[in-house]
């Protein structure tokens, strides 16, 4: 049995700037399974983080309905947002970012320190707790705003190209610890990518967006068990995907 | 649960100078006596020469001496305290008004599109020229030279709330929004704590023109305090006592900015850190 957790209808987001209107997203209709995990996948332009941003209620559409986790978007705890940039304050150790998430929604102080030092553990950076961001490469540093997004126990992750700005080692690995706590903690995923390899590699269904306008092309599903490990990838059936995915990426852009 | 490998927390590890950075630690420290010396050496040197006439600078001995005597007189604390007293004065409510007012431009486009020109002119304004102002307005008493303290001291701070509220990163902003920040929130929690180095900048030099203040208003007209008291010796032509007091203002000005320095570093322990934590920059 599975229940909606996204659902949008001819979703459009527009511009006014000095020279005109421009269409940043036009008329996106799509909908997310509870628990999927899932990717929009587009190159720069093609509105998939105007898309995010507007299912985390942080912008408003022009037009089209749209609906997460049962309501409308704008932010709140059932929602957590990630960015490409970790975004940690400096001016705070690894556990007190963390529990910022806490703080802002004044959520019982005991419990949610031993969530945070749970969490901590969760994605690898146990006893890292009294560090301070800058002392982090930029790999854990990303595992520290994991956790920071994870804190409120929210039923959706929306991803920004979380790790976007990383080596790909690094990006690789986290992807799959990302699947691995999305699976233990059974979340829904939005992950905006750039990278065909890393929405096959992730992803139960890939969303391909389009530049100019961005519109939502076509879908993907990729049907591999998870968890999946890198040897997954180097199977003739995620071949086969990559070249999928490709194939409606180009065939949308004349 | 299965957490991934990670590198173990690293501690610090002191090793033993070597003799190089031991040499490269004192070097400054060195210098600055030796250049003390050379100074003074030069100091007498123009005195007893008479290339500079002892009206107008005494050769070192005497002013030391004069220095030393000014501490064994009861009278100078009660001028002392009335300066410090002003200064510090002074340098709070200027501070708090500074942050406030600058908390508010920073915040409301609006006001600072009000307020703009006001800035400008002030800004522009030499604030001594208020001296004569405030001594008629607020009395020869201690009064006016808070005032004059908060007058100048204040706008440094505005300027520097100001502008470090508003270099904060959207993105950040963005963050906070979708934890479900209220607006107290995002400042309290993200935009002061982002302009904190800023706002310290800002604080020393109040600090410094707070100190100005009070002795500009002291010139113009006081009973007490050090400007008081300089500007007496200074009629009295005993300039060996107007040269042991500037001493005095010029000790207590660096004792006040190395406490707001200690205070600063304090605070403001990540500023030297790299304010940034970006990937890729980090």
């Amino acid at each position: 049995m599975t229940a909606t957790m996204i659902r949008t209808d001819r979703i459009g987001k527009t511009y006014g700037t000095s020279s005109g209107e421009v269409v940043a997203l036009e008329e996106v209709t799509l909908e997310i399974e509870t628990g999927e995990i899932t990717s929009l996948l587009g190159s720069s332009g093609c509105g998939k983080s105007t898309f995010l941003n507007v299912l985390a209620g942080l912008i408003p559409q022009t037009s089209g309905e749209a609906e997460v986790a049962g309501r409308a978007p704008r932010p709140r705890r059932e929602v957590g947002l990630m960015f490409q940039r970790s975004l940690l304050f400096p001016w705070r150790t690894v556990l007190e970012n963390v529990l910022l998430p806490g703080e802002i929604m004044r959520l019982p102080t005991d419990e949610t320190r031993q969530r945070a030092r749970e969490l901590l553990d969760l994605v690898g950076l146990d006893g890292w707790d009294k560090k301070y961001p800058w002392e982090l490469s930029g790999g854990m540093q990303q595992r520290v705003a994991l956790a920071r997004v994870l804190l409120p126990d929210p039923d959706v992750l929306l991803l920004d190209e979380p790790f976007g700005a990383l080596d790909e080692m690094t990006r690789e690995a986290l992807d799959l610890e990302l699947t691995r706590i999305a699976n233990l903690t059974k979340k829904t995923v939005v992950l905006v990518t750039h990278s065909v390899y890393e929405a096959v590699m992730i992803s139960d269904r890939v969303f391909v967006f389009t530049p100019r306008p961005g519109r939502l092309a076509g879908i993907v599903s990729v049907p591999f068990g998870r968890p999946r490990d890198l040897g997954t990838s180097g199977t003739p059936a995620f071949a086969e995907k990559v070249a999928e995915v490709r194939a409606l990426m180009a065939g949308s852009e004349s | 649960m299965t957490a991934m490998k990670t590198p173990e927390p690293q501690t610090m590890s002191t090793s033993a100078l070597p003799r190089r950075s031991l040499r490269r630690r004192f070097r400054g420290p060195i210098g600055g006596l030796i250049l003390f010396l050379l100074l003074t050496a030069t100091w007498q040197w123009v005195t007893t020469a008479g290339i500079v006439h002892r009206v107008i600078l005494p050769p070192p001995n005497e002013v030391a001496a004069a220095f030393f005597t000014t501490f064994t007189e009861g009278f100078f604390y009660g001028h002392l305290w009335i300066t410090v007293q002003e200064v510090l004065i002074g340098f709070v409510v200027g501070i708090i008004l500074g942050f406030s007012l600058g908390a508010l431009l920073g915040t409301s486009a609006l006001a600072r599109e009000i307020s703009y020109p006001y800035i400008v002119a002030f800004q522009g304004l030499p604030k001594i020229v208020l001296a004569p102002i405030f001594i008629t307005a607020f009395g020869f008493g201690m009064m006016s030279k808070v005032m004059m303290a908060v007058a100048i001291s204040f706008f440094p701070l505005l300027i520097n709330t100001m502008s470090g509220l508003m270099t904060v990163d959207a993105e950040s902003v963005q963050l906070m929004r979708s934890l479900t920040a209220s607006k107290q929130d995002i400042f309290w929690k993200l935009s002061v704590k982002h302009a904190m180095p800023s706002i310290f900048a800002g604080v020393k030099t109040s600090l410094t023109l707070a100190l100005v203040g009070a002795i500009v208003g002291e010139f113009v007209g006081a009973r007490a305090g050090l400007g008081f008291l300089l500007a007496s010796y200074s009629y009295q032509l005993q300039v060996d006592r107007v040269w042991a007091v500037t001493m005095v203002l010029a000790l207590l000005g660096i004792i006040l900015f190395l406490f707001i320095e200690w205070v600063d570093k304090k605070v403001v322990f990540w500023a030297k850190r790299g304010v940034t934590t970006d990937v890729g920059l980090a």
